[in-house]
């Protein structure tokens, strides 16, 4: 018997606890590794996908899935999400049963944060109005690493339609160690001009920040009409990158192609905003039979007339904002909504919680 | 066995750890509440796939970047558990 744990893409960008981004290239997925066989302290081998994320594409393309295989290779459990009472019950059936079995609390987990190189906080975030759809970023050939990297995100009707609002993030990646030196130059980033796409506006310069030094990103929303047939469009950035351990502060020019599609392993970045649009006091049309409770306090049914633009699952932005945080429990596939099936086993999860 | 074994509920109990402090999600204490248990394979059948059927033939790398076919978990039983640092 042995037991794998496979390194994938991201889930949720700039998330855990040092507010991670994703690599862009093996070595730094590797490094991400390393992360976190140094915070499990586990002695389970790690696997890493390919950056082309080939395993993920070819398992269904979950976030924390699982499978048990059998000694000729074929698949005998798969789980779409990890559950380990659920494999320890599995695998008894499978090789027997051990006589101690292990639990978390006897394991020396090493969950702590790493300490930053600079300030957080300190600049304003910028959001999307609504959930942003991670779009395929190129990074081009740079001898130096990619200290800061690009996210670009689109919203609905730029996908749609494209025409609508681009997210541009600048994040410094915390497995270098950088900061931003706001003695020295802003960052600055340009869209070069490509026919057919109109940006607004194609410049920009990050904010002018009072303290020397921090580690925020630095993020920016523009106006994007393109027509259907429309290229990918270039960004050139610019900025300074130091690391005081390492001792260098160093202008870094980078560029990346960004194509007008969504990048289907691109996670969901979970950003706190307070200006996402929410629909504030908007309530589903009563339905079922008047004053009785649904079991569980939830109906699947009734949630899912959330639903005004009728695309089959409820997004954060039809969501009313109590029931946002639902999304961290019911929201499995990671798209930032919760369509019918998540709704059902939510709804199932209320019936079978005490009450 | 009874090594490998240990071995294996290790991983299973630090992947379920994995979920609670990367996705810093509320835990209930309740086993199995993250987990659809059956009903979410069939998202993975939707996707297809099938219990059953062989693995597919990709080339990977090990924690070291060194290539691992996964034919190589072939001779024993095998647990793959996805993750990732968020």
């Amino acid at each position: 018997m042995q037991v794998y744990f496979v390194y994938k893409a991201l889930a949720h960008p700039e998330g855990g606890s040092n507010s991670y981004v994703t690599p862009f290239t093996l070595n730094e997925r590797l490094l991400h590794v390393q992360e976190a066989k140094k915070t499990l302290g586990a002695t389970v081998p790690w696997l890493c996908d390919t950056i082309g994320n080939d395993l993920k594409h070819a398992l269904g393309d979950r976030p924390n899935s699982e499978f048990i295989i059998d000694p000729n290779g074929r698949i005998v459990v798969m789980r779409d999400w990890s559950d380990s009472q659920t494999l320890r019950a599995d695998l008894e059936k499978l090789v027997g049963a051990v006589e101690k079995p292990t639990l978390v609390s006897d394991l020396d987990l090493k969950i702590e944060t790493t300490p930053k190189p600079a300030a957080s906080g300190v600049v304003k975030r910028v959001t999307l109005p609504g959930t942003g759809q991670p779009l395929l970023v190129e990074p081009q050939d740079s001898r130096t690493p990619y200290y800061v990297k690009l996210r670009a995100e689109a919203d609905q009707d730029l996908l749609r339609s494209g025409r609508g609002k681009l997210y541009l993030g600048f994040h410094l990646d915390p497995i270098y160690h950088v900061h931003w030196n706001n003695l020295a130059k802003p960052l600055s980033w340009e869209i070069a001009a490509v026919d057919g796409v109109t940006v607004t506006p194609s410049s920009g310069t990050g904010p002018k920040v009072e303290i020397e030094s921090d580690i925020d990103p630095r993020e920016f929303v523009i106006d994007v009409e393109a027509g259907r047939e429309a290229g990918p469009f270039e960004v050139t950035v610019k900025y300074f990158a130091c690391n005081d351990a390492q001792g260098f502060c160093i202008p870094v020019t980078q560029k990346y192609t960004v194509t007008l599609k969504q990048d289907r392993d691109g996670g969901q970045a979970r950003r706190s905003s307070g200006n996402r649009e929410t629909r504030l006091g908007s309530r589903p049309p009563e339905t079922g039979i008047p004053g009785r409770r649904p079991p569980g306090g939830f109906s699947a049914t009734r949630f899912m007339q959330f639903d005004t633009n009728k695309d089959g699952k409820v997004s954060r932005s039809e969501m009313p904002r109590q029931m946002i945080r639902m999304l961290d429990r019911a929201d499995r596939n990671n798209d930032d909504a919760i369509d019918e099936e998540e709704a059902k086993a939510m709804e199932t999860r209320f019936r079978q919680s005490p009450r | 066995m009874k090594r490998c074994l240990t071995s294996m509920l290790l991983a299973a109990a630090v992947s379920l750890q994995t979920v609670d402090v990367s996705a810093q999600r509320p835990d209930t204490g309740r086993p199995g509440e993250r987990g659809p248990g059956k009903a979410g394979a069939s998202t993975l059948e939707r996707a297809g796939l099938k219990v059953g059927q062989q693995m597919p033939d990709v080339t990977i790398l090990d924690e070291n970047g060194e290539t691992f076919p996964l034919s190589r978990v072939k001779g024993k039983h095998a647990v793959l558990v996805f993750g990732c640092l968020t």
